[in-house]
């Protein structure tokens, strides 16, 4: 049974989940901005389309989480229809490891942008002017997503099997 | 984040409600008018224009309609009910203090009676009739009891004023307590210190007694009672310079009292403005209800100094410092 928790295939699908649930930070993100979204457009419906864009800002922590995964489950395999490769421990550990930036940074990544992306939102609530300034803001939190992306992607890459 | 409950809904709106606020400019503007008329004609091109009016004294019933309008769009936004409360009390002890007279003096003062209290006024006038306070939660028997029984042993309507004043900060006080918010709680004392503060300046200025400042002093704040008797006995200014008023008391109180008056307003509009730069918390909700109580008094100077041909000068220095 331990053997079996502690096979390389299992940590190696162990890291592919991990990858995924960058997506919390981004459902997170994406309801915060999106109440505040609402309210602005319960006063000015004609806002809508400015303010959707701001509040799909936080969303994109997920979509790099299900990247790494996708490119994780290639590597082993997994989508290629011949079956999956046979890994050993440290192999499957390894590949955990590299999905370990991107799980985490994009958790709190997409909460922290959900906030900025929320003010964004007040921002443009208030002076509708100044839309590109708050999606500025609100950017800049990818940052700090896109880097993490980097190194799994990196870590990924340089994973021999 | 989940410690602390956010409402990104309520404040969303909040910030899109405030560019409806009147802005100073606009305000001055009013100040500015050849005559009342015209200042009304510039009110009613705004919000509070929804209402319209006859004469040109109902403006009370424009401003109003619309600050019950605004407390209720606001207090849809907060699901917590205690929270817009907290700023309806008033109203409501406005409303006791209304009936209670009205009882002594037999004279109808329907007209004095205003809505935006946390208990509609019918209910408010079937049950204070009937002393049925169950369904009065908010309103303390025994300050209305007291102030009754005061009235009658002295025939001095001053008490019924104080006695309710008191109740009423000391409700606003427990229930800012039990909310829990910081800046609500900080509010209320702020204000109660700010009300203890013209009390005393007030007495002080008319020479009243010891005993009358005691009894005005409200609950709530944070300069306690006896700090304030002691810089009563002695020189108000020396003392209350060592206090955190320190530089408003010292700035404004040997100005008069009308300079004093509208250096609180703004102090408390200062305190308020913090809220502009949070987000994500309630605190601008409770700011946009203050600002909006405070371009109401603005609202209800200009129109009253207008009617009695007052200069745009002297308006414009009593004029508010404005939220937006």
């Amino acid at each position: 049974m331990v053997e079996s928790l502690f096979s390389g295939e299992f940590l190696a699908l162990l890291g592919a989940a991990t990858a995924a649930l960058a997506g919390i930070g981004s459902a997170i993100g994406v309801g915060v901005a999106g109440e505040a979204a609402a309210g602005v457009v319960s006063e000015d419906p004609n806002k809508f389309g400015q303010v959707l864009l701001l509040q799909a800002l936080p969303g994109t922590q997920g979509i790099y989480g299900l990247l790494i995964a996708f490119i994780i489950m290639v590597k082993v395999g997994l989508l290629g229809g011949d079956g999956m490769l046979e890994l050993s421990v440290a192999q499957g550990a390894s590949i955990f490891a590299a999905a370990v930036p991107i799980g985490l940074v994009g958790i709190f990544s997409g909460i922290a942008q959900g906030k900025a992306a929320a003010s964004g939102i007040m921002l443009v609530g208030k002076k509708p002017s100044e839309l590109a300034k708050g999606m500025l803001f609100a950017a800049m939190v990818e940052t700090y997503a896109v880097l993490a992306l980097l190194v799994s992607f990196l870590m990924l890459n340089s994973i021999q099997l | 984040m989940a410690k602390n409950k956010i409402y990104p809904f309520a404040v969303a709106s909040i910030r899109s409600m405030e560019n409806k606020l009147l802005t100073k400019q606009k305000l001055m503007q009013m100040a500015d008018a050849k005559d009342a008329a015209e200042a009304l004609r510039i009110l009613c091109e705004t919000d509070y224009g929804k209402t319209e009016i006859d004469d040109i004294h109902d403006f009370e019933k424009m401003i109003q309609n619309h600050l019950e309008e605004e407390y209720q769009a606001v207090g849809k936004l907060i699901p917590s009910e205690t929270f817009m409360d907290i700023f309806k009390f008033k109203n409501d002890y406005h409303n006791i203090k209304v009936l209670i007279k009205e009882e002594i003096s037999k004279v109808n003062g329907k007209k004095y009676l205003t809505k935006g209290g946390t208990i509609p006024l019918d209910v408010l006038q079937k049950n204070f009739r009937d002393r049925n306070y169950m369904e009065l939660p908010n309103i303390k028997p025994e300050a209305v009891q007291e102030a009754t029984d005061m009235y009658a042993k002295t025939k001095n309507a001053r008490y019924i004023d104080t006695i309710l004043d008191r109740a009423c900060f000391q409700v606003m006080s427990d229930s800012a307590h039990k909310l829990g918010n910081d800046y609500v709680s900080r509010y209320v004392s702020k204000l109660a210190d700010v009300t203890n503060l013209k009390t005393l300046l007030r007495c002080w200025r008319l020479e009243r007694s010891e005993d009358e400042l005691e009894e005005s002093i409200v609950p709530g704040g944070e300069l306690p009672a006896e700090l304030l008797v002691r810089a009563f006995k002695n020189d108000v200014i020396q003392v209350m310079k060592e206090t955190s008023y320190g530089t408003l008391c010292d700035t404004y109180m040997p100005q008069g009292f009308t300079v004093f008056e509208k250096a609180c307003d703004d102090y408390l509009m200062g305190y308020v403005k913090d809220a502009k730069y949070k987000t994500l918390t309630p605190e601008p909700v409770a700011a946009y209800i203050l600002a909006k109580e405070t371009e109401a008094k603005c609202v209800r100077i200009i129109m009253t100094c207008k009617l009695q041909d007052i200069d745009a000068e002297t308006i414009k220095e009593r004029v508010r410092e404005a939220y937006v």
